[in-house]
């Protein structure tokens, strides 16, 4: 990850995460920016979206809330999740991410805020002791990729892992793991890793580490006493991808202790319709668009039905063989496709959170 | 910008270069009109000529100079710009002249902006004259925009011109970067096939889609698919050849979504519904709910209708028609 610029915003330079930023990266160009500078607060007016500038930092001090619900709709069973925003975009280039789509602006966006907005989401979570909080920061940014120069993992780990009611997942494509190690809390931290086929890793996942660097790093953290979990999301139907697949699910059995596996999640590709224009100009050899699209419940795009049932299916299958209580859920799919899937189904999104939720407890207790 | 002077002058139209018109922006025009009005009342506006060595070229007044023309006439009263000044400010005459008496058409708004993006940086462009132009200053816009100009070849542009082609169709091709030889392809079979708005964006997603993942050209997939063929059938009405490439592109799009609406509605079809019940899949399949639709008169009929239904032992038998055995 190269990077060639820091673009700091003037009212984000007292914060002593900039601070420790600016000092990590030394020697790259500054560029102080107003907060209200049209060319960084809607950047689609000057920025084509397929014009990404991943590498630039941009600091800013975050004026929305930190803790967002998971953008689920209603057409689909969603999980409940809730996003810890710590900042936008990602040094990862892989084909199919939302997030060449999702924001107006194009540069790697940290809130060095966030220690500040923590105390008002941990205000949140202890109001209500007796709901579980199942938090992630990787929807709107991989939660490790520039974790070596923001140090997220010494900020957030301390302040989750000692309370009871929640569990913070870090997902990722990386294996920066290292400042997470060197932690002392092991604690309702669990360590995710978004998971694909070897092909679709190598040829779509630009910029990420390799299905086996990411199970190795896996297998520290598991070895380190941290619990695990996985998402196979996007799903992508490509030549040869049972096979694929299973390539995969071996090198798990290889790595992996699957009873300290708390959840494994399924999703297969769907997108909002710009996100094609984007692929098809900025990923000319992608596969991701190949397969039959149809116009889903939600106005995003998504395999036929019958075809993400057999993928769904296959890959429970074969979990299923490996280990038979993975906590395998789908991620946004509807009640049928569920119970065609996996023979059962939670019913509704308040259905799925409860599942969830109780192998929080199984794993950590109340 | 300078205000600048004029002179009048009475100029030999062969003096006046028609062939170099960096300031004009006119495209696809007619000039029946303008060549009636001068016939009928004169010419009422001289057109704005500067001075270029022996020549003149036109600042404003392309379509007036060609229709005196048509018209044979041999001399004009231009108004001859006096100072030396830079293009851009020519084209901002232009530009301002023609924007106070009618409106642009989307080439010609792509000759303006791709013109002004000569001279001018394009942060400039999308917050000065774009919204000039009534497009929203949305970068994407601008290079769609220049694409038209730079990109797109004169079928394709008579087709925008005249309201033939919808705006969505032509921000697919450009924004899937299409081949040159495949935009002329697609400008014959918008001209051939009287598609709807809706049906030329289908057509454009469906055959890009099909050929991308085929790793085929567009020339050979219709070739191989038919659709050549059923365009060229003298035989067939505008109507069934619509209907019928339509129905190809959809098979080879979507192959099992096709097969699985084709499996359903014949099992419906042989139930041997009353008269006046049809049962009908959910788009796509993906809302897990069919629907029956009963037409009736009064209750007695609904009643008599509802009863035959229950009798109906096959009903049973409809399902997601991948669960068949």
């Amino acid at each position: 990850m190269r990077i060639r610029k820091i673009l700091v915003e003037e009212d984000a330079y007292a914060y002593p995460l900039t601070k420790k930023i600016l000092n990590h990266l030394r020697g790259i160009p500054i560029e102080v920016v107003k907060k209200d500078d049209p060319r960084y607060n809607n950047m689609t007016n000057y920025y084509a979206p397929y014009e990404p500038a991943k590498d630039i930092i941009h600091l800013m001090a975050y004026k929305g809330a930190f803790l967002k619900p998971c953008p689920g709709t209603k057409e689909y069973i969603c999980c409940k999740y809730q996003i810890l925003n710590i900042g936008t975009n990602c040094p990862l280039d892989c084909s199919y991410c939302i997030l060449q789509a999702y924001f107006n602006q194009p540069h790697l966006r940290i809130f060095v805020n966030i220690e500040e907005g923590l105390q008002d989401v941990l205000d949140i979570i202890d109001r209500r002791p007796n709901e579980i909080f199942r938090i992630g920061t990787g929807e709107f940014t991989d939660s490790l990729a520039l974790d070596p120069i923001v140090g997220w993992s010494d900020m957030l780990i301390p302040h989750f892992s000692i309370r009871k009611n929640l569990i913070l997942e870090l997902k990722t494509k990386t294996d920066h793991i290292r400042k997470v190690l060197l932690s002392p809390y092991r604690e309702r931290i669990i360590m995710s890793w978004s998971l694909n086929s070897p092909f679709i890793c190598s040829h779509e996942e630009h910029g990420a580490a390799g299905i086996k660097k990411r199970l190795e790093a896996a297998k520290m953290c598991q070895s380190e006493g941290f619990l695990l979990g996985f998402h196979f999301d996007p799903l992508v139907i490509h030549d040869n991808w049972k096979e694929e697949y299973l390539k995969t699910i071996e090198l798990m059995d290889k790595y992996i202790d699957p009873s300290r596996i708390i959840w494994i999640s399924l999703g297969t590709f769907r997108y909002i319709p710009i996100l094609k224009d984007i692929i098809i100009k900025r990923h000319k050899t992608s596969r991701v668009l190949s397969g039959e699209f149809i116009k889903g419940l939600d106005g995003k795009a998504r395999y036929f039905k019958p075809i993400r049932i057999e993928i769904y299916s296959y890959m429970y299958e074969k979990l299923n063989d490996w280990y038979s209580d993975l906590g395998i859920y789908l991620c946004m799919e509807s009640d049928d496709v569920w119970k065609s899937s996996f023979g059962w189904s939670p019913k509704d999104s308040n259905g799925l959170k409860e599942y969830l939720d109780k192998r929080v407890v199984r794993f950590y207790g109340r | 910008m300078k205000p600048f002077s004029f002179c009048s002058e009475m100029v030999e139209l062969s003096r006046i270069d028609i062939n170099f018109t960096p300031f004009s922006f006119s495209y696809g025009f007619e000039l029946d009109q303008i060549t009636g009005s001068i016939q009928k009342v004169g010419l009422i506006n001289s057109p704005i000529i500067k001075r270029e060595q022996d020549r003149f070229i036109i600042v404003t007044g392309l379509k007036r100079i060609l229709a005196l023309k048509r018209l044979g006439w041999d001399k004009v009263e231009g108004h001859v710009i006096k100072q030396d000044i830079p293009p851009l400010e020519c084209l901002l005459i232009s530009l301002y002249d023609n924007i106070t008496t009618r409106n642009f058409n989307h080439v010609e708004k792509a000759i303006i902006l791709s013109r002004l993006s000569e001279y001018l940086p394009l942060e400039q462009i999308i917050q000065e004259y774009m919204p000039l132009l009534g497009l929203s200053k949305h970068r994407p816009i601008l290079d769609m925009y220049l694409w038209i100009d730079r990109g797109v070849g004169d079928d394709l542009k008579m087709l925008i011109v005249r309201e033939k082609l919808s705006i969505k169709a032509l921000r697919l091709l450009f924004e899937w970067n299409i081949r040159e030889e495949d935009l002329k392809i697609y400008a014959y079979i918008l001209n051939n096939l009287k598609l709807s708005f809706n049906q030329q964006i289908q057509f454009i997603e469906y055959s890009y889609d099909i050929c991308r993942e085929k790793h085929i050209g567009l020339r050979q997939f219709l070739e191989a698919s038919g659709i050549n063929d059923v365009i060229e059938n003298a035989s067939l009405s505008s109507h069934d050849k619509i209907k019928r490439v339509m129905d190809i592109l959809r098979q080879k799009r979507f192959p099992k979504l096709y097969n699985a609406e084709r499996k359903f509605y014949e099992k419906v079809k042989k139930i041997g519904l009353p008269m006046g019940v049809s049962i009908s899949a959910p788009l796509y399949f993906e809302a897990p709910h069919y629907k029956m639709l009963i037409s009736f008169r009064d209750g007695k009929e609904l009643r008599s209708k509802i009863a035959k239904l229950t009798g109906i032992k096959e009903l049973e038998e409809i399902r997601d028609p991948w669960q068949e055995q």
